[in-house]
């Protein structure tokens, strides 16, 4: 019976070293550089909030922070917290309407797919209450972090002026 | 027969070897450092406002990376080095400064590479008629681990705290970068 021995040993090695390989395939590996999709889906939610401003849907521009967000705006203390942030989105969508532009953005995200910043330039044309018209541009830098579901949300929206 | 064994044998071990080697060039799962990188880049900022009390454009500069851009107040952004040497060195000669900041908040991503930190600066500095005029208002900073190991900045914004002031009240016009303030985005 060496035959059938011999055999049966070629099974078990082959057998063996498949069960190997295969346990090798499900070790983790380094985790997949999301980067590139990252950066799309950054981009989109930048354009997805500025409409969502414009159509002054103060919820969805809400929908696109996290729970602990922070807003710097030029001559008003930090804004802090979802409530904070929240009543001062309120007032800056309370006019008549909004024009909301941005150009030059630069988005950097981390290796790990879970952090990122994006800066450039903003320009905002607001009417007010009484029809006027004018334009504030001025500069931004964002913090986005991505979240347990995949969406990309903003924690810091920081600004500051131009001359 | 006994050929064959032994080759199934020799055969075995050679890809149990294979299969080992292949398995142990899986990198591991990164180790998570990010409080560690977080303190890293809190400690970083920290030694930076230290390093800003020399009132030295170079100790300032220092902590800036190759291709970091400074968005200041109320100037044009800084994306060559030479931009931001200007408007730091201009910051930095306003009559009767001083200048510090504290971190509120510092954090990094999983894969230690970038980090962020936000926090709020206090500036003294003399207007025109020589009287000292305190400023006060909230930074972000975002950094980059460089290839050294050491943090670096690649962004860095500010506003002040205080409203706009009135543009027919030239008594209070301050100048410079980190105080001056005129136009709001959000919020009003």
């Amino acid at each position: 019976m060496r035959t059938n021995r011999s055999v049966s040993s070629v099974v078990m090695v082959a057998s063996f070293a498949v069960a190997m390989l295969a346990g090798c395939s499900q070790a983790p590996g380094p985790p997949a550089d999301t980067r590139k999709a990252d950066e799309a889906a950054i981009t989109a939610a930048g354009v997805a909030l500025a409409q969502a401003a414009e159509a002054k849907d103060l919820d969805k521009c809400m929908s696109f922070y996290v729970d602990d967000p922070v807003l710097f705006v030029p001559g008003a203390p930090a804004v802090i917290g979802k409530d904070a942030v929240r009543q001062a989105f309120a007032g800056f969508l309370g006019v008549q309407a909004l024009k909301l532009e941005t150009s030059g953005l630069i988005i950097d995200v981390a290796q790990s797919g879970d952090l990122a910043y994006e800066r450039g330039s903003y320009s905002n044309t607001i009417t007010d209450r009484k029809g006027k018209t004018a334009t504030e541009t001025g500069k931004l830098a964002l913090v986005w972090k991505k979240q347990v579901d995949g969406s990309w949300k903003i924690a810091a929206d920081t600004n500051a002026s131009d001359p | 027969m006994l050929r064959f064994r032994s080759f199934s044998l020799m055969l075995a071990a050679v890809l149990a070897a294979v299969s080992l080697g292949a398995c142990s060039h899986q990198p591991a799962t990164l180790p998570d450092n990010r409080a560690s990188d977080a303190a890293a880049v809190e400690k970083a900022d920290a030694d930076w406002s230290a390093a800003a009390q020399s009132k030295q454009p170079d100790a300032w500069l220092a902590f800036y990376a190759d291709d970091a851009v400074v968005l200041p107040p109320n100037e044009a952004m800084a994306t060559s080095k030479d931009e931001i040497r200007k408007s730091i060195t201009d910051l930095l000669a306003l009559p009767g400064l001083s200048v510090s900041w504290q971190t509120t908040k510092a954090e990094a991503s999983r894969s230690g590479d970038l980090a962020y930190t936000y926090g709020t600066y206090e500036l003294t500095s003399n207007d025109a008629r020589g009287n000292a005029t305190t400023d006060h208002g909230k930074y972000s900073e975002v950094w980059k681990k460089q290839s050294d190991g050491s943090w670096k900045c690649i962004v860095d914004t500010w506003s002040s705290d205080l409203p706009v002031a009135p543009a027919a009240a030239p008594k209070t016009k301050h100048r410079g970068a980190k105080h001056s303030r005129r136009k709001r985005h959000h919020a009003n």
